[in-house]
């Protein structure tokens, strides 16, 4: 079969993205509010966002999928919409079946992928359709909203697109099924680096995969930064819960949970080596902050506080 | 995490270059193909039987296949329509643009037109065969551009213009019914008074008005030439319309 995409001499994209001033309004909705960023290229970047913050509405539009209302989406600096040289070398995954037609066959699904992908890889989609035990003989419309997913992950993978995104594919998935996700979207960025972006809700299960997390609410964005960075804006101290109250007295506790004496505080604080040290001598615990913690907090979430601490009366 | 290599540009086999050729869509092709030409086959022989069967209890007074081809436009319409409410969204979504997404369906669109009106022709010298062979009469009522079946050349060219008519109409339905949804039910609006205004000129009976409007027409307006060029200007409309739909459709999610 003749690929549809054989022409010669044209230079990829490196896969760099920039937003540009992006709105999009759906009724009453302001679903994106002049939203701007860019996206360096060869990252894995996270998606996160509550219910309705404009996620996929946003990656809809980072896609071609739709045209913004206002503002402009370019890659490596040029603009994407009715660009073929760009729409083709992004592959968008929703959950659903947007890119197949589902009266056909898994297998059928393939054949069409292979001539309308450049770099399309069969071996690896075979490979990877095995790894999720999907059925490549059945029809589309008769599989499971997980092997939908896994249907979804093999066509995004396999498609091999310098940007690669996918929203919230997975959460058809069971548990080891999401972990051969991560693991294939892992090996296959080592061994061909490109940009991908994953939105999710399962936050610290795709958390390790994030070199950079952009945060969306209520159609703005709230933080865009190096996961590295973001979680070293926090430090989660635990330890005996009277020395942790003691030792973050005066700090920005943004959530704090307890088990019996033992307490966790999460403080919105990068602690300088002094108190670290401080910290240590007082038998308590350091660790990063959870990012999913942290999005709670930065999205106004649910405050992260369990039952109060036992009172000093209470304590034997 | 981060690569330290130049990933994308080079010479890895994952960064061959992007193309702009976009070659004729066999893949799409090759089974709505298959496919019609499967249904031509049952449909002929649902017509073959009724023949036989109104043979041995009555009496055949003229081509039975006449009216009977009046369902070949409708599926060619129904079959465009299908392709592009599913296809042009699934070409978007692998990365086409909305043009190359609609030129690819069209090319599909505009062959399948062409295998229908061949069936269409086929229809035709087939009866005129087994009619003949039977000593039943020929007669074909309705009006056409044609009044006998050896005529294949004005049967071809007429059943062309029909099909690609019913395909060029049947499409923006299909994009409109994407688009728009229930809404989009809306699009048979337009598509009725273009099948009006153009069947003046091919059947000179148009389908949705009363006679008055046939009689406005000069006898020279029902002829092969106007007819096509009556066509020729519906069907840019109806591409016109079809790229307006589909120039900046979002695509939907399914659930």
């Amino acid at each position: 079969m003749t690929s549809g995409h054989p022409a010669p001499g044209i230079v990829p994209p490196t896969g760099r993205i920039e937003v540009r001033a992006v709105s999009q309004r759906f009724g009453d909705t302001l679903a994106l509010d002049d939203v701007s960023f860019t996206i360096e290229p060869n990252r894995i970047t996270g998606l996160l966002g509550r219910t309705g913050s404009g996620k996929t509405t946003l990656l809809s539009v980072m896609a071609a999928f739709r045209r913004p209302e206002s503002g402009t989406v370019l890659i490596d600096g040029e603009p994407l919409w009715e660009n073929p040289d760009l729409t083709s070398q992004i592959a968008f995954i929703r959950e659903g079946g947007d890119t197949v037609d589902t009266s056909e066959k898994v297998s059928e699904a393939f054949r069409y992928a292979a001539w309308m992908r450049p770099n399309w890889n069969a071996d690896y989609a075979a490979r990877l359709a095995d790894t999720f035990r999907l059925p490549t003989k059945q029809k589309i419309n008769k599989l499971s909203r997980g092997q939908r997913s896994a249907l979804g992950i093999v066509l995004g993978l396999a498609a091999r697109t310098p940007i690669t995104i996918f929203d919230e594919t997975y959460l058809g998935l069971d548990a080891p099924s999401r972990y051969a996700f991560i693991d294939a979207v892992l090996a296959d960025y080592m061994d061909e680096p490109r940009t991908f972006m994953l939105s999710t809700h399962l936050i610290e299960e795709m958390a390790a995969l994030f070199e950079s997390v952009l945060i969306l609410d209520r159609g703005k964005v709230l933080a865009h930064r190096d996961t590295e960075d973001l979680l070293g804006e926090g430090v989660s101290i635990t330890g005996p819960a009277d020395r942790v109250d003691a030792f973050t007295t005066g700090m920005r506790v943004i959530g704090r949970r307890s088990l019996g004496r033992t307490a966790s505080a999460m403080v919105l604080a990068a602690l300088p080596s002094g108190q670290r040290r401080e910290a240590e001598a007082a038998g308590l615990d350091l660790a990063p902050i959870a990012l999913q913690d942290l999005f709670v907090h930065l999205t106004g979430g649910a405050p992260l506080v369990s039952p109060e601490p036992p009172s000093t009366e209470d304590r034997p | 995490m981060t690569a330290t290599t130049s990933p994308i540009r080079g010479d890895h086999p994952a960064t061959r270059p992007p193309a702009r050729r976009w070659p004729f869509p066999w893949v799409i092709a090759e089974g709505q193909v298959v496919m019609a030409l499967l249904a031509a086959l049952g449909y002929g022989l649902a017509v073959a039987c009724v023949v036989v069967g109104i043979a041995r209890r009555g009496t055949i007074t003229g081509s039975i296949w006449e009216p009977a081809s009046n369902a070949v436009p409708w599926y060619a319409g129904f079959i465009a329509g299908y392709l592009v409410f599913q296809m042009v969204p699934m070409l978007v979504a692998n990365g086409f643009t909305r043009r190359d997404a609609a030129r690819s369906v069209s090319a599909v669109v505009a062959l399948l037109s062409a295998v229908a009106a061949l069936v269409t022709t086929l229809g035709y010298l087939i009866e005129y065969v087994a009619f003949r062979w039977q000593g039943w009469p020929l007669a074909i009522g309705g009006d056409h551009l044609f009044t006998r079946h050896t005529q294949v050349g004005e049967i071809l060219w007429e059943s062309l213009l029909t099909m690609a008519l019913w395909s060029a109409i049947g499409s923006f339905i299909g994009a409109a019914l994407y688009r728009w949804e229930h809404a989009g039910w809306l699009a048979f609006v337009p598509a009725g008074l273009i099948l009006s205004a153009v069947g003046i000129f091919i059947t000179a009976r148009p389908p949705f008005f009363n006679d008055a409007i046939e009689r406005a027409l000069p006898a020279w307006g029902r002829s092969l030439p106007m007819a096509t060029l009556a066509t020729l200007v519906a069907l840019a409309g109806c591409g016109g319309i079809l790229w307006w739909i589909v120039r900046d459709m979002p695509l939907r999610r399914w659930r």
